[in-house]
């Protein structure tokens, strides 16, 4: 159990941000991390290093999250499938490229802070393609694999993501300039 | 563009494509000026992504934080090492002989109670001159049930009263 509170010390912080970028509710982030971590004990057994010890529980801590959020969604009763990308696309997928780049120029600090704002306004389901894709960097398959979808919704849901992302960010820079 | 198409570019943005996929899309975004911009677009988004994560801090210390963690293995780890219910364990094997007699017992009283009961039944009931007598043959299982009207007829309540109050009073008094 020692050695386990290590990894725990170790890891906790990477663990928590994973579980709070993807609730973005703090308290959630806490409980759910904390699960995760419960759960990693439980099937030390199954853990035979075809990955590293934080990525396998990154993995455990995502599943909890995805669980946790479709609980919600179906609790508001609301369906994935209705979801307007979807359905012939949405006013972003349409939307003229940006130009220029709207993050271009920002410190690091600014951009990682717009980047998280923009982020907490996406839906869940955006929200998480993109986390699983850009700071995971999972392949499409394997977002598809941990969502419960096929790639071809992986792939719409990335893309829609992405702009609304654009335009999220050239709104926040408009109104810092401004 | 069209949608599959604008697919096709953040897949070849991504890496997702195969080598001859991914040089035939490469070829028509170096001659496609709006499949140009989008996927310089998706490429700039993605590097600016890249690695810029918000490290959200936890507030809990090290300990309160492995406390609960802690707590909750050890619970698990009773729960499952436990028997689902402790004591029926322990007392299955008296119980079980037990119950069997009494299933016996019950057994035994419905017996003796169906030899003794007779071979039929009859219910009669009077209620405002209406007689009904039911019988039940159980062995052939039939009921049959009579019914008798004992209200006496206007002829014979006129005989029933008395001479003297038969000739004073109106016949429509009598057949009331």
């Amino acid at each position: 159990m020692a050695s386990f509170e290590e990894l725990v010390s170790r890891y906790r912080d990477k663990i928590f941000a994973r579980a709070f970028s993807m609730m973005r509710h703090e308290e959630e982030a806490l409980d759910l991390s904390q699960d995760a971590w419960v759960k990693g004990w439980q099937r030390l057994a199954q853990f035979h290093g075809e990955s590293s010890f934080i990525t396998w529980m990154t993995r455990i801590v995502i599943n909890l999250c995805l669980d946790q959020l479709r609980k919600q969604k179906r609790q508001r009763a609301e369906s994935i499938e209705a979801m307007d990308e979807e359905g012939g696309g949405g006013i972003e997928r349409r939307m003229p490229v940006i130009n220029p780049n709207p993050t271009q120029g920002l410190e690091r600090a600014e951009l990682r802070e717009r980047i998280d704002r923009a982020l907490a306004q996406l839906s869940y389901e955006h929200r998480t393609v993109l986390v699983l894709h850009e700071f995971e960097e999972l392949e499409y398959k394997e977002i598809a694999k941990q969502m419960k979808c096929s790639i071809g919704t992986v792939m719409s849901r990335l893309f829609y993501a992405r702009r609304r992302m654009e335009s999220l960010l050239a709104g926040l820079r408009r109104r810092n300039s401004e | 563009m069209k949608n599959d198409l604008q697919l096709k570019v953040q897949a070849w943005v991504d890496g997702e494509l195969s080598d001859g996929e991914a040089r035939r899309i490469g070829e028509w975004i170096a001659n496609d000026a709006e499949a140009s911009a989008l996927a310089a677009e998706l490429g700039c988004l993605k590097q600016s992504m890249s690695g810029n994560e918000v490290a959200a801090p936890l507030s809990e210390s090290r300990e309160f934080y492995w406390s609960k963690i802690e707590r909750q293995i050890q619970r698990e780890s009773t729960l499952a090492g436990k028997p689902s219910v402790p004591w029926l364990g322990r007392w299955r094997r008296y119980l079980a002989p037990a119950m069997g007699a009494v299933a016996l017992a019950c057994l035994v009283v419905v017996a003796i109670k169906q030899a003794g009961t007779p071979a039929f039944d009859e219910i009669s009931s009077t209620i405002d001159g209406m007689e009904a007598v039911t019988f039940h043959d159980q062995s052939s299982q039939m009921t049959v049930t009579w019914l008798q009207d004992n209200t006496p007829s206007p002829v014979e309540e006129k005989s029933i009263k008395s001479p003297v109050q038969s000739q004073d009073a109106p016949e429509s008094v009598i057949d009331m």
